[in-house]
Parts: structure tokens; sequence; C-alpha cells
């Protein structure tokens, strides 16, 4: 009996293993030395469903599972396993990693790591900001994650520290000042390991930083190299600021994790809106702000660009996150990165060689007509000349974005992005620009958002076509926006998450919720799944916080702030 | 918290009683109970009985004296003060020094009291004396490590019984006094039951005050009993070392046989459960200093005892209340439990570690049946009630209190913050 028994669970697993590989390549091996992740499970992230190890759940940043032991017939069961508090008040955004039955996660305050299975903490870690650091943060103390790698933590701090820690005791060991935060620079970044280099980026384009990326050594927190991303004197790409000394201001910040294809050794990081965000003090194109930059993790090489927004004027961030995916596009199978823009248009790109393939709008836009697939320029609309001859417009979509960072997902078998986005105008206009000073606000421009009324719809779940950027299905938000980060699974579930508290799994099919839980606070974050001995689990951060968060906070009154990991599984 | 015709009552830190809204929360009146400056502080819940909103005070171990004090639950305005410890020329002050000692003798009231409707009798157990070191106040200290029932109307005491005379090892008698009507030499008896810090169960008849039985439930050696005709315990040869100013290995260590965490009754099988500790202290009175007004008032030397490898740190225990004995007992390794236990007529007992579980404990045997972690540690106190026919089971997680304080440096880096949890049967 008991022999049957177990047989049965070892066919099972088998079966499950099977499942797993199923488009997503051969499973790593696991470091030999216990002292991991190696670059080989890195890259293979994706596959092997027992250890979360890179931002996005892949390299892809498909966010996509090929787990199917949770689904459509039993989420019903989907119950907490066990719960962890994280002490912190400032809202949790963060991707959880998990290595070899160990959970790593960060927020502003701290970076915590837990036993997967149990939840009881093993270390804590305070990150120790500088208190007054908020005052040059513009859209909520956060941080989105750290990295693994190599019996390491590394992470940064809201104070612009890039830091590494060790994995087995949470001791610090090296701490590199990225930038100084009182000239308005900050970090919230996830780092990205490519090719044995530590990437990170900076947040502060609100501040009139001048925007880069950094490459450290992971081992002893040598700066590598570093890659401004406004292009100054001697460089290609510094004539389109006018006058040139402009891009010393020229914001582009790098606050969301780049991307990474190994076999083309690119990594594919976006870059944030043009500072100030009015456009008086900067003629010209602007390089490389509101743009994507292919680039070599070694060297911090730029080896293509492409750039969405040219003389940004609108705070178009082009950060959000770049899927890449193979994809047919009339009839070829294309290297394809994918990005659903904060302007409202679906960029897909040729990964080899940043040539547009397809930029259709997926919300409404007024702000350009469409963009002009042979220059790849958007096409400013009569508004956005009213705007740039300074006067007020009701401008689609709001300054917030049609989505905003909280990522999309890439489901490979059916070929669909699934996204929160929104659906929100704001009256815009320029205003006066006061001279730029270090660490403060440079922006110039006076922004208002027209006021919600119950019912109103605000933005939409959606299945998204990348080519046409037609929707398959979409489900209406109305009142409150969704700024959580979609999880999408082998078994064609979808993971959400409210800023009331609602965490929910949705038919990918249809977008019908299945199945819904309410945690402690709101959900703001990026839920992962993962294996252990063949059970799947589910976990997610609440923590009511981010941007969304900050300036909604009246309109949630009973939504408790305070941070915590849940853990779900199928109850036996 | 207490809830009585549309209010919610309770005390603050910094010892006022408030009353809020039931539907709004807003605050609808607001008294001060003591001075805070003082060392007098609230934490325990107030309770409603017959028309009173009745609280205690806390703060024995910075000298204050202890009190009852009754409201008018509309208004906020005091109807009695009752202090636990005589004032010269009240019955009892003949049991203090002619000192001011009395005045700044200890007899805190932190734990809710019991009431009994027909009787119409409260009965709140006191604190320890102040301070620790009984140099100061030869005599029995009245009212202190005490239970008192009193009239809620007028605070009036209509009894009182000593736990401990001329208390000396911080054996504070405000746990809980569970009330019940057990047989006893072939009679129903109306008693108050009460697993002690010092590490006796006291029976009492609580029409009057007698003691029917004090057995020990854990190890004992500051008394080597109870004497059931005059109640008072017979301090051993050790207690008159301590008293001539040498170290003692005290059992039980001065956190109790068991702390303030509630025990639970049941009636059916005439048990009581609850998480008790099993720990010596090495002791020794210091001079306590001259009395300063809110500042520390003890007089005491508390370290740690040697422990053998092994030996466990406390029990979850079922016990008869009249001899003492253990039905069953489950030893605990890893961390004291300040949980209170709630026993339901399904045979399941509700408990919570510190560590974070939630646990579903079988009432027969001991043995835990279910568990849930929650996002930090369990310190207080599970209820259990039903909507519309269904039965749910809440208890809040967070850990804190006298408990984290005491377990080592692991927890002090734990995650603290507190949440609300409410578990229900999954439908299939």
């Amino acid at each position: 009996m008991f022999k049957n028994k177990y047989l049965i669970s070892s066919l099972a697993l088998v079966l499950l293993a099977g499942c797993a590989t199923e488009n997503m390549g051969p499973v790593p091996e696991a470091s030999k030395t216990g002292v991991g992740p190696t670059d080989a499970e890195l890259i293979g992230d994706q596959a092997s469903t027992d250890n979360v190890l890179t931002y996005g759940m892949g390299y892809n940043q498909s966010r996509y599972s090929p787990l199917r032991q949770i689904n459509k017939s039993n989420i019903k069961k989907l119950t907490p396993v066990w719960t962890a508090g994280l002490d912190n008040d400032f809202g949790e955004q963060a991707q959880p990693m998990i290595y070899d039955g160990v959970m790593y996660v960060s927020n502003a305050k701290w970076t915590v790591a837990i036993n997967a299975l149990t939840g009881h903490q093993i270390w804590r870690t305070p990150t120790n900001f500088v208190p007054e650091t908020p005052r040059v943060v513009c859209c909520g103390v956060s941080n989105k994650g750290v990295a693994l790698y190599k019996g390491k933590v590394f992470r940064t701090t809201l104070d612009a520290f890039v830091v590494a820690l060790d994995q087995k005791t949470g001791k610090e060991i090296w701490r590199q000042k990225a930038a100084e935060w009182k000239e308005g620079y900050s970090q919230t970044v996830a780092p990205l390991i490519a090719n044995g280099v530590l990437v990170t980026g900076i947040s502060g384009a609100e501040f009139g930083i001048r925007g880069f990326l950094d490459g450290w050594d992971p081992d002893t927190g040598k700066k590598l190299w570093r890659r401004y991303t406004t292009a100054g004197p001697g460089e290609k790409g510094h004539d389109t600021w006018v006058p040139p000394e402009s891009h010393l201001n020229g914001g582009a910040s790098t606050w969301i994790t780049g991307s990474y294809d190994p076999e083309l050794d690119l990594m594919y990081w976006g870059t944030g809106n043009a500072g100030a965000w009015n456009p008086v003090n900067r003629k010209g194109d602007n390089l490389y702000a509101a743009s994507v930059i292919a680039v070599k993790p070694k060297t911090g090489e730029i080896v293509w660009h492409y750039q969405f927004v040219p003389n940004d004027a609108f705070d178009w961030d082009s950060l959000w996150e770049l899927i890449l995916a193979d994809i047919n596009v009339d009839g070829q199978k294309r290297k394809v990165m994918m990005q659903m823009n904060r302007n409202g248009f679906l960029y897909v790109i040729d990964r080899t060689n940043g040539k547009l393939i397809s930029a259709k709008p997926f919300g409404k836009v007024s702000w350009a007509t469409h963009v002009d697939m042979a220059t790849g320029r958007p096409v400013e609309s009569d508004e956005s000349k009213k705007l740039r001859a300074g006067g007020e417009i009701e401008m689609w979509p709001s300054v917030r974005g049609a989505k905003n960072w909280p990522h999309a997902a890439y489901n490979p078998n059916t070929g669909l992005l699934y996204a929160n986005t929104n659906h929100q105008s704001s009256f815009y206009r320029f205003d006066k620009l006061e001279p730029f000073k270090p660490g403060m606000r440079y922006q110039g421009i006076a922004n208002r958002y027209p006021p919600v009324n119950p019912g109103d719809v605000v933005g939409h779940v959606e299945a998204i076509d990348p080519l046409t950027a037609k929707a398959k299905w979409r489900v209406p938000l109305k009142d409150h926006q969704n700024w959580t980060a979609l999880l999408a699974t082998g078994s064609g579930l979808l993971f959400n998450g409210k800023h009331t508290g609602e965490f929910y799994a949705m038919d990918a099919d249809t977008g019908a919720t299945l199945w819904e839980y309410r945690l402690s606070s709101g959900v703001n974050s990026m839920p992962v799944t993962w294996t252990h001995q063949g059970k799947q689990y589910v976990t997610v951060l609440a923590g009511y916080g981010g941007l969304y968060g900050q300036a909604s906070r009246a309109r949630f009154p009973s939504v408790p702030l305070g941070g915590s990991v849940w853990t779900f599984a199928l109850r036996d | 918290m207490a809830l009585y015709n549309g209010k919610v009552y309770r005390g603050t830190l910094d010892a006022h009683m408030v009353a809020l809204d039931q539907k709004t929360g807003k605050e609808l009146w607001k008294t001060k109970v003591a001075e805070w400056k003082e060392g007098f502080s609230i934490v325990g819940a107030p309770m409603v009985a017959n028309g009173v909103v009745v609280t205690g005070v806390s703060g024995a171990e910075f000298g204050i004296r202890g009190f009852l004090d009754g409201y008018d639950p509309e208004t906020g305005k005091q109807v009695w003060r009752r202090y636990t410890i005589p004032a010269p020329g009240e019955k009892g002050n003949e049991t203090w020094p002619k000192s001011d000692a009395w005045s700044h003798g200890g007899g805190s009231t932190w734990i809710t009291g019991s009431y009994d409707p027909q009787l119409d009798l409260m009965y709140w157990g006191t604190g320890n004396a102040a301070p620790w070191n009984p140099d100061s106040r030869p005599g029995d200290n009245l009212y202190t490590a005490s239970v008192i029932a009193v009239r809620p109307k007028t605070g009036e005491i209509a009894w009182h019984y000593q736990l401990v005379p001329n208390e000396m090892f911080d054996l504070d008698a405000n746990w809980e006094w569970i009330i019940a009507d057990i047989p006893h030499l072939g009679a129903t008896r109306k008693v108050i039951m009460h697993m002690s810090r010092g590490g006796f169960l006291y029976v009492v008849d609580r029409t009057n005050g007698r003691l029917i039985a004090a057995p020990a439930f854990e190890k004992v050696n500051w008394a080597s009993h109870v004497d059931l005709s005059s109640g008072r315990p017979v301090e051993t040869a050790l207690s008159k070392q301590f008293r001539e100013g040498k170290q003692i290995e005290l059992w039980p260590g001065q956190w109790g046989a068991k702390n303030w965490a509630h025990a639970a009754f049941n009636p059916e099988t005439g048990l009581l459960y609850a998480n008790t500790m099993h720990n010596s202290r090495l002791v020794r009175k210091l001079p306590p200093g001259e009395f300063k007004v809110g500042a520390r008032y003890q007089g005491f030397e508390n370290l740690p005892a040697p422990r053998e490898a092994g030996r466990p740190i406390g029990h979850l225990d079922a016990i008869d209340p009249l001899t003492g004995k253990h039905k069953w007992r489950v030893p605990v390794q890893d961390t004291p439990s300040y949980s209170s236990m709630l026993a339901t007529k399904g045979g399941l007992l509700f408990n919570g570690k510190a560590t974070g579980e939630f646990t579903a404990v079988d009432m027969d045997t001991g043995a835990t049946l279910w568990s849930f972690k929650t996002p930090s540690g369990i310190n207080a106190q599970p209820i259990t009630f039903t909507h519309k026919g269904k039965q749910y089971v809440t208890i809040q997680s967070g850990l804190g209190g006298t408990g984290v304080l005491r377990m080592g440096d692991f927890f002090q880096g734990q995650p603290r913050n507190g949440s609300v949890w409410t578990f229900a049967l999954t439908d299939d």
C-alpha cells in the first residue's frame, strides 16, 4: 500500500517536471558548491520552478510560470499556508526571490530572509537609509527587490547605495555609494545580474538628475563602468541636447530593472522622462531620454537605442518591462521585445537591432495621432501643439500613463500580454520652470486630475495582442486602479491584486475572477509562484504604498498600512 | 476593551479611561484615572458590572498605591475609588508599619476581575507589594497579593483573601479568577479558581472567601504548602534565608509558575487548561533605595539560574483544580507561551506561540491538531464566535508584552507588527 503510494507520488513528480520543461528549455543544474545561484541557474530560472532568481520570473521578464498544479478547477482550494510580518509602513512593492528553500524579501527599511516553507524569519538587516531621503523620492518610498548571485544578496537603498549581504547571515559584505541623494538621486530598483556583472539603475528624473546605469563587480563592489543615459560632450547623441549643457539635468532615469538576452548578451533598459518635464530649457531629441537602450553588461556599451518620445514633454517614462519573446510577425519568427509604454502605445521592437516592428495604441491616446513606422517617431497631435504653444490640454493618457510600472505578464502559449492598465486623463500645461537647484523638484508643469466619481471606470485588466494592441478581453476597474504586477501560469491563471487588499486569481481566457482572498493591507507588488518537493506555492507581499497609494490615501481610509509576506498553496 | 450601551470603553497607557462611540469610534468622554508621571498606567481591560465601568491600574514596580475605580458609563464621572491598600484609620491598615509604606505599597489591579451577577460581587486579584524587598514593610500588607470581592455599585470590599502575606517574590495575584460551581466533598460549591504566580492553585468559596484547596501545580520551594485552616502559606527555610539577605534559587522563578496568560476551564471535564512555566531564578533582596515618585521601586536581584540540558521551560497543562494534578502535560522546549487558552465544547484548545503559530490542540491528549503561522508572535487571547450559524475563531498576532522582553536576542529582531486573524472551516 505505502509502496504504491510512493510510486504514484514519484510519478506525479516526473509528470510535473515534464510540464515544467515545456517551452522552457532544459532545467539548469543547481550549484554544486552550494554557493549560488550560478550564471546557469539565472539563465535557466524560468524552467527551474523551485527557485525564483530573476526579476520578472525569467531574464525575459515575461512573469510567466509553466506551473499547472494550481489550476482553474482547484483554485478554490488555494489557502494561506503562512505569513510573515515585515514591520514596514512605507509600502511593499518587491518581488520576492527564492533560492534553496529561502525567500529573500526587501522593502525600503529591511532586507529579510525567510524560511520559504515555514515563514519563520532567518535574518533581517536594516538598510538604515538617511531619514531625510524621502524628500527626493517622487513616487512612494519603496524597493522593488533583491538580486541573488553566488552566495550574496544585492540590493539598492533609498539613499542611493548598492549593498551586498551574505545570503546565510544577512551581514553586509560591501556597500558602495551610487550617487548623492542630496542631489536628487535615489534608488528603489532591483539590481540585475547579467553575464557576471551586477547592474543597477537610478531614480530622480523629477529632480533634474543625469541618469545612468552602473556595472559593479559582484564580489568586491568595485565599479566596472558607468553609462550615462544622457549623451555628454564627445558622445554620439550629444547634439540632441540644445543648449549642450542641458544634458546635465536631462533626466532619463533607470528605475525599472532591465531584461537580458543571454544569447545576444544584451541587456534592455528603458529610460525615464527627460528633465525638466517642461522642455523649455532643452531643445532637440534629448537622447537617450524616453528610450530603450541595448547595453553590453561587461562594458556598459550601448549597442543600439530606440527613442520612443523625442523631446519628451509629457513625463513619458519608457522604463516599464521590456518583455523578450520570439513571436511570429508576418509569418516569420522574430526576436522581439515588447513594451506597453506609459504613453499609450504598445511597442514591438526587433531586439537584435532596435528596429520598430509595431506601435499601436492600447489605450486612449490624445497626445499623438500615431507612430510613424518609417521614422519610428510619434506624430504629435494638435493637442500637443497647443501644449507646446503654452496652452492647457486634457491629455490622454494622464501623466501617470496608460500603464504605469506594474508589470505585464506574457504567456508564450497564448501569445498575449496581460496587464493592469489605466484609463484616466489629466489637465496638463507648462508652468514656470524655476532654475535648477540640486535636490529640488525640476519639473515646470501644472497637472491636475479630473475628479473620480463613484462607479467611474479608471482602468482595466486586459489581455492584449502585442501586434494589434487589441484587447482579447478587458475587465473594467471601477473607482480604483490596480497597481500590481501580473503573474501568468501555464494553467491559464492570472494572479492580481488591489489596493483594497484583495489578492485574486483570474481566468486568463476570459478575465473572470475565480478566487479571491483579502490580505492584511493593500496589494501593490509582484506575485511569484514556485515549487518545493513538487508542491506549488504562490507568494505575494501585502503593504499599501507606492505612487498611487500615496496619491490616493484619502480614498482608502479603511485600508491599514503595514507590510507582510503571504504564501498560499492548495489545501489537501 | 469593554462594550456597553452603544459605547466602547478602554484604558490608555497614560492612565485615562476613554469612551468611544461604537458606530464611529469618536471619543465621547475621556477621564484621567491617575498621573502617569507618578508611575501609574493602564493596560487591563475595563469591566462593566451592574451598570458601572470598573478599571484597575498598573504600576506596582513603581511604588504606586493600587486601586479600583468605578465610572458612570454615560458621563465618565467617577462613582467611587477603592484603594487596595487601606489608609490609616481604615480596616487593614494595621497590617502596615506606622510609616508611609502603605502609601506606595503596590497592590496593582492590572487584570480584569470576574463577576458573579447573582451575588453581585466582582473578584479582582491584586498585585505584589512594593517595594519587592519587604524590609521596609513588616506586616501582612493588606490587600496586596490578595483577591478582593467588591460591590460594583459602591466599591465596598465584601471579603478578601490574601494569598501571600508580606509578599516578597513579586507574587502578583492578578491572574484570572475563574468562576465555577464544582463538586467538592459531595456538595456543589460556588468557587473561584486561580493558578497563582507562586505555583499554588487556589480554590476559594466565592460567597465568603474561605479557602477550599490550594495544591501546588508546579515545582514550588518558597513555601512547603498552604495551611488550609489559616489560609496562609508555610514559608520554607529557603524563604527564611532570603529574608536574611541570602541569594536563593527560587522555584518558581519570578516570572511565575504561570504568568498572566489566562487559563481556560471546561465545566464538562472539570479541568483547567493553561500555559505554565517551569523555571527558577537566582534571587536576592537588595536595598530598594529611597522611594521616588515615578521611578522603579523594587530592591531585588534577579538572575538566571543554571538549567540542565533538555529540561522543559514550560508546559501546556490540563489540571484538576482540587488536586493540582495533571491529566496530561506537554513539555515546551523552545519559547514560553504567553497566549491565553480558549477551550471549546468541540474538545479543542486554541493556543498561540511566540514564534507565530496559532494552534488547535486536542483537549483530551494535548496533541497539536492544526497550526498556522501568523505574521508575528502570538501573546494574545483567542476567541470563538458564530455568525449565521457558522463558527469563527479570531486571534491577534503581534509580538510584545512581558514575554518578548525575556526571550533573548532572537526575538528582538523578529517582526512585531499587529494584525487580526479570523479562521473558519473551509467549505469542502
